[in-house]
């Protein structure tokens, strides 16, 4: 026989030693059975297009101690960023040269891919590139009118320095004529604010110093005129009729720094965001812009919550009481 | 992919939530010696010691702890982190080399029409993309690298089983127009050094998706030849013929015919090799099936077990152990007083 009876069982069930165990019990089976609840939660779809030119070389930020090129500090901090996105964001990565972006994956989730996202970042370098121009703005336009289309319209991350060759001339630019704002997005600048000289590569990546000043297009095609063409000397107008101001080199275009007023004028245009690339902190917080983040249905595992709860019974079942008080201070 | 993850037990155990285990000394409280126990049997010194009793009480203790240890675990989000097993399976690497020039934007027009007078066909781009898309899913356990290629080649995703991945790579062949430029001689190179510094695991193929084909010249080619006999490379041409090509067979009296000439090299070279010449759609479709059918040998792949979240049964041991150390309060007589106050 039992040295218990039920009934006196049950009346002890509902003693104050017993009901917080009893009531923790139930918590825990709670939580051990409760599904993850599909909650709104945020999620970020970035389309990240790296500017491969070769002013992107340029050796002005420093990583580890060392002197690192904007195109590799990019990177860095893109690949740190991704940490920050929550589960169920999604990225794909595309490369800027010449005049316009080239897909190299569509955007996919990145937790689940983390680290063939890393993987496949760190093949985009400069050997990619298929031309020497970097008409970064018609880049840049053509990049949006690019994602308008897309499925899923990610946002775009353009990510450059802003850097024009052949240079843009001061007044005739090229004109977005899209409508600013229809995609979402983010310019990010990279390089620093002094000019720096940019390094040369050949078609496999060896070095060949730096870019010299007789070896790039100092001035842009509008104001070198018709110099050389049948018209000789004759200068050429502009929409309203009005000569356009001629040979206005400025002589520096061999060498690069951030051209943040250009860009942020092209952000203001298009309707993106412009950030300085600092550092990766800062990048992921641009990254998550509230304006960027989407709602979608995340599974969110709930079950924490009556698990706490039937700790804070068991703790207070077993809380300390006086005897372990008078225990602690009498071996004072 | 938020917060830090710390390691519990490296490569077996790992916690999402570390902060959580700042409650642990929590779970010290029922092991602490208390009032009541003591009185419960410490007041009559001459009985016999009731050892069942006190090894009972001991019991519920330990249990209460372990079911507070667990939910603690639980809440930390203790987890099984993703792991890699070696396996061995059928399949091959496959170096997918896409050409994403220009003329693969034009449609694939089927033998003998007129491509200005039809143009309802899908482009060579989109019925390779698509066809490789349907090729990859089919064989999952195959390992993929994707490399596209005009005037330069891009390696852009490297050899992977996240078949997600690979099929982003190839649906971003379809986003915007092609380039200008194909280097095919380079794109060939780049794809046979894929295979460089790993380990020979099955058998190797690069699957060129091309429409037409340059001039290599011979510098060029016997680095092709090279990079191909050292990594033990198949290569299979899935070639797209444009609606005006004289095709891989054309003789060498015909003129400048690059891809003729670029199907004899790869014909010399002395690997495996084998060219599909697609006409229409149907056509790329049984060349892709060709090589399905044709490389089945073994493959050492690695597979991926997901992580695997544990909180649950964490919860699940605190209810059993919290059930039994009810059980022991239930069982056990608790102080007088608060028997007699009850």
């Amino acid at each position: 026989m039992l040295p218990w009876s039920a009934r006196q069982l049950l009346s002890r069930l509902r003693g104050p030693q017993v009901r917080p165990l009893a009531i923790a019990v139930a918590l825990f089976a709670l939580a051990a059975v409760t599904p993850p609840i599909p909650l709104p939660g945020k999620s970020y779809d970035h389309m990240v297009v790296l500017d491969i030119t070769q002013s992107m070389n340029t050796l002005d930020y420093s990583l580890d101690g060392k002197p690192a090129d904007r195109l590799s500090y990019a990177k860095h901090s893109l690949a740190e960023a991704l940490r920050s996105l929550p589960c169920g964001s999604r990225i794909g990565w595309g490369v800027f040269a010449e005049y316009r972006l080239l897909a190299l994956m569509t955007p996919v989730e990145v937790c689940s891919n983390y680290h063939e996202l890393l993987a496949t970042l760190s093949n985009i370098d400069g050997q990619m590139s298929w031309a020497g121009a970097s008409e970064v703005s018609k880049g840049l336009f053509s990049s949006i009118r690019t994602l308008k289309d897309l499925e899923g319209k990610p946002s775009l991350v353009f990510v450059t320095d802003g850097h024009e060759a052949p240079p843009l001339h001061p007044k005739i630019r090229p004109n977005f004529d899209g409508e600013p704002g229809v995609v979402k997005g983010l310019i990010v600048g990279t390089g620093g604010s002094a000019l720096s000289p940019i390094p040369k590569f050949d078609p496999d990546g060896r070095p060949l110093g730096f870019w010299r000043a007789d070896e790039v297009a100092q001035t842009d095609a509008i104001s070198r005129g018709r110099a050389g063409s049948s018209g000789g000397n004759e200068a050429m107008v502009d929409e309203s009729g009005r000569q356009v101001e001629q040979g206005r080199a400025s002589g520096t275009e061999h060498l690069s720094s951030l051209k943040s007023p250009h860009l942020r004028d092209l952000a203001s245009q298009t309707g993106l965001h412009y950030h300085t690339l600092v550092s990766p902190e800062a990048l992921a917080t641009a990254l998550t812009d509230a304006e960027f983040a989407r709602t979608q249905s995340v599974p969110t595992r709930l079950g924490w919550l009556p698990a706490l709860l039937g700790l804070l019974c068991f703790a207070w079942a077993f809380r300390p009481d006086r005897f372990i008080m008078q225990q602690l201070f009498a071996h004072k | 992919m938020n917060g830090l993850t710390v390691g519990l037990w490296p490569g077996a155990l790992e916690v999402g939530a570390p902060w959580w285990l700042l409650l642990l000394p929590l779970a010290l409280l029922p092991l602490w010696p208390r009032r009541r126990h003591a009185l419960t049997f410490g007041s009559l010194d001459w009985l016999p010691q009731d050892r069942l009793g006190s090894a009972l009480l001991l019991t519920g203790r330990i249990a209460a702890a372990l079911a507070m240890l667990s939910a603690i675990l639980g809440l930390a989000g203790l987890a099984q982190p993703a792991t890699e097993v070696q396996r061995t399976g059928r399949g091959a690497e496959i170096a997918i080399v896409l050409d994403r020039s220009r003329s693969m934007d034009e449609p694939l027009v089927p033998k003998g029409r007129q491509p200005a007078i039809d143009s309802s066909h899908e482009s060579k781009g989109k019925v390779a993309r698509r066809l490789l898309g349907e090729f990859a899913e089919r064989r999952p356990e195959d390992r993929y690298a994707l490399l596209l290629f005009s005037s330069a080649p891009m390696p852009v995703v490297p050899f992977t089983q996240h078949g997600e991945v690979v099929q982003a790579g190839i649906a971003a062949g379809g986003i915007g127009r092609g380039l200008s430029e194909t280097d095919i001689g380079r794109a060939l190179l780049a794809g046979a050094e894929l295979f460089d510094r790993r380990p020979y695991s099955g058998s190797r193929i690069i699957l060129l998706v091309s429409d037409g084909a340059a001039q290599i010249d011979d510098a060029m080619r016997q680095r092709i030849q090279r990079a191909l006999e050292r990594n033990r490379v198949a290569v299979y041409w899935v070639f797209i013929r444009s609606a005006l090509s004289l095709g891989l067979n054309a003789n060498e009296n015909d003129g400048n015919v690059p891809e003729a000439a670029l199907h004899r090299f790869l014909q010399s070279t002395g690997v495996p090799y084998q060219a599909f010449e697609a006409d229409d759609p149907e056509a790329v479709k049984q060349a892709v099936a060709e090589v399905d059918r044709q490389q089945n040998l073994p493959l050492d792949y690695v597979e991926r077990i997901p992580r695997r979240e544990l909180s649950a049964a964490c919860f699940a041991l605190a209810m059993l152990a919290g059930l039994l150390a009810l059980f022991v309060r239930l069982a056990s007589r608790p102080a007088w007083k608060e028997e007699s106050l009850s």
